[in-house]
């Protein structure tokens, strides 16, 4: 797989998360745990990601966050 | 209300840890000791508020970890809900004492502290006891606060201080059960003449003269040094901490570097560490591409569900040397990091005083507030800029206001700024904004005003009438001299400062008392049709105008020129009308008719209900600070500098101690 479907699929994972889709990992791994621990919890929820595609995901979620938010205030 | 973590999704503390790391690289703490202190971190509650306390040369030494919560924040809510879920120690005696009211004038920060070598055992835990305003022992909140913090550690004794801190103010005092009976007593605002009376009086077995004399090195450059002491059964043992503390970050702060180079020289501190700290202090947003975000941060940002952006700010809170009975010194950095959410506005704890003072009272109340906001070190400190805070320049202005009041206590304080910038007096008989700047023309004439409202007068005095001749042109005063070397601390020589290097009028209006009548001639020609004149370095022209009218006034053949600076007070719409404006609308009004002095009458009375419980005013003044090539200063970026309102405040006083205006009242 390569590292844009991925990054799809971090993307796809992060966002199931946001709207409720995905149960909070919370519930399974604590409140305290690494980007390992993560990464296996997506997978094992069908998710196939890796460390660094979950990072960048990430990323660039909050980046695009903060220029829709730059957006509004002009 | 600033929100934090749990508002939202639980943010666990180890999050701080797994950003703390990568900036601490001066400091070889291995695996096994990080290890530790994340499994620590983990069992907490979910407020991600960690500090590591580092050994300063002693790289090898491992970390001590540290929880701190704000109360005023919802951090109590949190704290409060994980411990009534049956987590963490002193549990009941900590809800009981979240449940009292808190003070709204102290930072209410609790601490807790676990030992590297006792991370399983009860932390030491610090509450918050005086105010700074009502310090003391028969201060009721300290007898309360006492009493809850043997509570909280189930002791059922009182505690016992010596006698000596009867009428100091204690910021925090913690309780250290990994090391026995210890109570740890974090003392506030003792000024350097103060240390060794304080020391004989507690019968301190140390040596109070080498003890003396690093508080005194230490004070002179921070911003604040607590004392910390160690009490057993009610008496001191030879422990003595100086928690050396400055406002700003490293990066728009030189002082930083003064401190770690008073700590290199006594081998306290390696190079590479103190290259490292300088450089921690940073905030972190999760898109920044050199970021690993915390994947537990991670889930808690998503599960938000909305469109807030966390960040983290990584902080050098403060340095701590320590000197024991037998005269060794250590010393120890403690580095923090901070989760927030962007929704974080937080109040002021002062807010706009509900109880409206008369003109009296607003006088007295922010004499006290300015009098409170003296560094120990008798400097007053504000503005944010490049070339760090200032002192010499700020403390000048305050003084200048201070000395007008005629009260005792105020003139005192005045007095010793004056002996404080005698001792800075720079080799070219001139001030400069602080010590790591050039002696400029405002900022030494801020102090000849000064000497002028205290009578000073002597070689001092002559030097800086000197200096400032030296600035004058027939266009005005300039700010630096064109052979002034435009060099600030230890950033690279300016090039091009024709902009600083010109004649300014805001620094001329400022100058008028002491120039000749043919200046004054000058002067006048230059005010706008307007009736104002300009200014380089403030946004809006009233500071200047009324220093120009105020001079111009004391000079019948300038009549028509002040009638038209009141002219232009009547019409002046500002962009945003702010208490440092008005401060200076009300001088040039009293100038005027009868009409006019009403009108500042009514200004003075929306003074009056902006003046915040302690005192204060809002930080707005309306400086700037333009490229140094800037002819003009119209490129400036628009950013407020001031911080602390010291020095709106000290123009506010001004205005309302014009003998004008207080005659004004009495008819």
């Amino acid at each position: 797989m390569s590292f844009v479907q991925q990054l799809q699929q971090a993307c796809g994972f992060l966002d199931a998360l946001s709207t409720g889709v995905e149960a909070s990992p919370f519930e399974e791994l604590g409140t305290s745990f690494d980007e390992a621990a993560l990464v296996d919890y997506a997978v094992s929820h069908g998710y196939q990601i890796d460390a660094a595609s979950l990072r960048e995901a990430f990323r660039l979620r909050m980046a695009a966050r903060v220029a829709v938010q730059n957006n509004l205030k002009h | 209300m600033m929100k934090t973590s749990h508002a939202h999704a639980p943010v666990s503390p180890t999050g701080c840890l797994e950003l703390l790391w990568p900036a601490l690289k001066a400091f070889k703490v291995t695996p096994e000791a990080r290890q530790c202190i994340y499994r620590k971190a983990a069992t907490l509650a979910p407020i991600p508020r960690l500090a590591l306390e580092l050994r300063l040369n002693e790289s090898s030494s491992p970390p001590d970890l540290h929880q701190m919560a704000l109360l005023q924040s919802l951090d109590a809510d949190v704290l409060r809900r994980w411990l009534t879920d049956g987590n963490g120690v002193y549990s009941n005696g900590l809800v009981r004492f979240l449940n009292e009211p808190m003070q709204q004038d102290i930072p209410e920060h609790i601490y807790f502290e676990w030992d590297h070598s006792h991370l399983q055992s009860l932390p030491a835990i610090f509450l918050p006891i005086d105010s700074p305003s009502t310090p003391g022992d028969r201060s009721a909140q300290r007898i309360n606060r006492l009493a809850m913090l043997m509570e909280i550690a189930g002791i059922d004794e009182a505690v016992t201080l010596p006698s000596c801190f009867q009428n100091v103010s204690i910021s925090h005092i913690g309780l250290m059960p990994s090391r026995g009976d210890l109570l740890r007593v974090n003392i506030r605002g003792v000024r350097p003449e103060e240390l060794a009376l304080l020391l004989r009086n507690a019968e301190w077995p140390g040596d109070i003269t080498a003890a003396c004399f690093l508080f005194g090195e230490l004070v002179e450059t921070a911003d604040k040094v607590t004392l910390a002491f160690n009490v057993v059964e009610g008496a001191l043992t030879g422990y003595l901490g100086f928690e050396v503390l400055l406002q700003q970050p490293s990066a728009t702060e030189p002082r930083w570097q003064s401190v770690f180079d008073t700590l290199q020289r006594r081998s306290l501190c390696t190079k590479a560490e103190a290259a490292c700290l300088l450089k921690v202090t940073r905030t972190l947003f999760p898109y920044h591409r050199d970021v690993a975000w915390p994947a537990s941060w991670m889930v808690a940002t998503e599960l938000q569900g909305g469109h807030e952006v966390p960040s983290t700010s990584l902080a050098l809170s403060h340095i701590k040397v320590s000197l024991t009975e037998a005269g060794k010194l250590t010393a120890k950095a403690y580095v923090s990091a901070q989760h927030e959410w962007d929704d974080k506005d937080s109040p002021s704890s002062a807010q706009p005083d509900r109880h409206h003072r008369n003109t009296e009272e607003a006088t007295d109340a922010a004499i006290r507030y300015l009098l409170q906001q003296r560094q120990q070190n008798d400097w007053w400190r504000d503005f944010t800029t490049a070339l760090g805070p200032s002192d010499e320049w700020v403390s000048a202005f305050v003084a200048c206001s201070l000395a007008a009041s005629g009260q005792q206590k105020a003139i005192a304080a005045a007095n010793e700024a004056l002996v404080k910038l005698l001792s800075r007096q720079h080799a070219d008989g001139g001030w400069g904004y602080n010590a790591f700047t050039a002696s400029d023309a405002d900022s030494t004439i801020w102090v000849l005003r000064l000497m002028s409202a205290l009578r000073f007068t002597g070689d001092a005095h002559d030097r800086a009438r000197n200096f400032l001749q030296q600035h004058v042109t027939k266009q005005g005063v300039r700010t630096y001299g064109k052979q002034t070397p435009m060099h600030f601390g230890s950033q690279p020589p300016l090039i091009h400062a024709d902009g600083w290097q010109s004649e300014h009028d805001c620094v001329t209006a400022n100058a008028l008392p002491f120039l000749d009548a043919s200046a004054l001639q000058n002067f006048v020609s230059r005010q706008q049709e307007d009736g104002s004149w300009t200014p380089y370095w403030w946004w809006t022209p009233a500071l200047t105008t009324a220093l120009a009218a105020e001079t111009l006034a004391a000079d019948a053949r300038y009549t028509e020129s002040v009638r038209h600076a009141v002219q232009w007070a009547h019409t002046y719409q500002p962009p945003s009308p702010t208490c440092f404006v008005e401060a200076f609308r009300v001088r040039i009004l009293l100038l005027g008719d009868q009409a006019s002095r009403v009108e500042a009458k009514t200004v003075v009375e929306s003074l009056l209900s902006a003046q915040r419980s302690d005192g204060s005013w809002p930080a707005d003044s309306d400086m700037r600070f333009p490229h140094a090539h800037e002819i003009h200063g119209h490129a400036a970026a628009n950013v407020p500098m001031e911080r602390f309102g010291v020095f709106t405040t000290a123009a506010v006083l001004m205005a309302l101690l014009q003998p004008t205006l207080r005659q004004e009242e009495q008819t």
